[in-house]
């Protein structure tokens, strides 16, 4: 088993059977590439190389050998029952290339078994979900039931994964006022360098945030720090295949002094130009919660309905995604 | 991008450009090039090419978009890819014209680090660490400087040859279909 190599995710690279002595050995690159399997006839060892054909989805459509010409073919429907197959070499990678175990007859995700016959997990989801988010309840679900545009090589719901980055969030929110007090205690410039880098580290979780969009809408590309005109926009995220996209401006909170407020205001007012330009619509989006005067002060400041104001990582994960589902 | 390594970025680049694509001038500093260059060509029938240095403002990394247009640099135009051609204008980043050596290890286009690159992931972590002990959330300590010079260079390096491999192939290719000739 290797843990560390370019897939991202912990890979068998051989197995071998003590009493036949025979063995198959796995070659990935970005992906599986190949398996060679030695086994042992009449005193003879002969090995047998075999090339993985994936398709978009990931899912191994067939086998060739090392003449190119395809020994083995598979057919799945949409949640990965094998309905079809051709050829007779040994082989167990299948559906969204992952290791079927034929005597349990499940897959293996590691977090968790997949049985695609229900198209449900075996086991429980270790995250207990948000009231918010019905889907994120089920505990069995597979990819929220969307298994033609999702897979999930780790078993686990990707709403697991945006918790904790909102759960971070939440430690650092209330980490500041701390800092910033201490902060203005200190004076100088002191102030303006922790704002600044509030301002990072808000870029930094949108970035975070957008990357999980992006393992979840494998059409989605993000483009940080697109200059465009006179500013340099945090983030554009587009569609490639049609071209949609967002403008995300990133802040920290909302800015309590008028200078700021205003140069923040001229920001969002560029990005909704690009956006007019360019086609598409504006985020601002801040990583700390507005409260309702502040959201409405904004707005007012703003006075540009065609700008959605959005605040926390989950309302940014579920805002873009759902702008380009 | 740290001052010293930003005015040695610029430095290097330009110097490669002149030698390099001769036929690319520097066009004059502006605001609007935040703190980047921008080289033009100009082909007959007034198809422009241009190159632009973008230089991070959040990091030690930078960026080359290559851009065609008819008349100025499309500086309102976002760099979406090679192919997407709107109203005669191009602009993109350069690694789009060699996708498939990165878009299987990363999914979004790489940048050029001097040193090694930041992940998201881990800044933030390191974010809440740091806030949490009531310390400022970012450190200053990157590369220190005098380690990070010397990287400049072979980056710069990098982005002219990927720029002659690719790049230039790319602006003859787009002449031709525009109707001028290189």
């Amino acid at each position: 088993m290797d843990t560390q190599n370019p897939t991202g995710y912990a890979q068998v690279l051989v197995e071998s059977n003590s009493q036949s002595g025979a063995s198959t050995q796995y070659l990935y690159g970005l992906a599986l590439v190949a398996e060679s399997r030695t086994t042992t006839v009449n005193g003879t060892q002969q090995t047998q190389t075999s090339y993985y054909v994936f398709d978009g989805h990931g899912s191994v459509r067939a086998l060739t050998n090392t003449s190119g010409a395809v020994t083995d073919t598979y057919d799945y429907d949409a949640f990965g029952i094998l309905i079809h197959q051709t050829g007779t070499t040994p082989n167990n990678y299948l559906f969204a290339g992952e290791q079927f175990d034929p005597d349990l007859g499940l897959y293996y995700n590691r977090a968790r078994y997949l049985n695609t016959s229900s198209g449900r997990f075996w086991t429980m989801d270790t995250f207990e979900g948000r009231s918010q988010d019905p889907l994120s309840l089920h505990k069995y679900l597979y990819v929220g039931a969307d298994p033609i545009n999702h897979i999930d090589p780790r078993g686990k719901d990707l709403a697991e994964s945006i918790a904790a980055v909102a759960i971070s969030v939440t430690l650092f929110v209330q980490s500041v006022p701390q800092l910033l007090s201490e902060a203005f205690e200190e004076g100088g410039t002191a102030v303006g360098v922790l704002f600044n880098e509030l301002g990072q580290v808000a870029e930094n979780y949108a970035g975070q945030t957008l990357a999980l969009v992006e393992d979840a809408l494998p059409e989605i590309e993000t483009l940080p720090q697109q200059p465009v005109g006179q500013r340099v926009i945090d983030f554009v995220v587009r569609n490639t295949e049609t071209a949609k996209q967002l403008f995300i401006e990133v802040k920290y909170g909302l800015p309590s002094g008028p200078e700021a407020l205003g140069r923040l205001v001229a920001q969002v007012q560029a990005a909704s130009q690009a956006a007019q330009q360019n086609g598409g619509q504006v985020i601002l989006w801040t990583l700390k919660n507005l409260t309702p005067q502040e959201l409405q002060t904004l707005e007012s400041e703003i006075g540009n309905s065609e700008v959605q104001v959005v605040s926390g990582v989950e309302n940014l994960y579920k805002v873009v995604t759902n702008y380009f589902q | 991008m740290r001052t010293q390594l930003a005015k040695s970025l610029r430095d290097s680049f330009s110097k490669h450009v002149q030698t390099e694509f001769p036929g690319f001038a520097a066009v004059e500093p502006t605001d609007a090039l935040m703190g980047g260059l921008l080289f033009r060509q100009w082909f007959p029938a007034e198809l422009s090419c241009f190159i632009y240095l973008q230089v991070s403002a959040k990091d030690d990394s930078f960026m080359v978009e290559l851009s065609c247009s008819k008349g100025e640099f499309p500086i309102n135009l976002v760099a979406f890819g090679p192919n997407d051609i709107r109203g005669g204008c191009v602009r993109f980043r350069l690694p789009e014209l060699y996708r498939e050596e990165w878009t299987q290890k990363v999914r979004r286009v790489p940048w050029w680090w001097i040193g090694p690159p930041t992940v998201a992931r881990e800044v933030t972590a390191k974010a809440v660490e740091r806030a949490v002990a009531g310390k400022r959330p970012l450190t200053d300590e990157g590369m220190p400087i005098e380690e990070a010079l010397p990287l400049v260079e072979p980056q710069v390096l990098d982005a002219i040859d990927r720029i002659k491999r690719f790049g230039m192939p790319f602006f003859e290719q787009f002449a031709q279909s525009q109707g001028s000739k290189v």
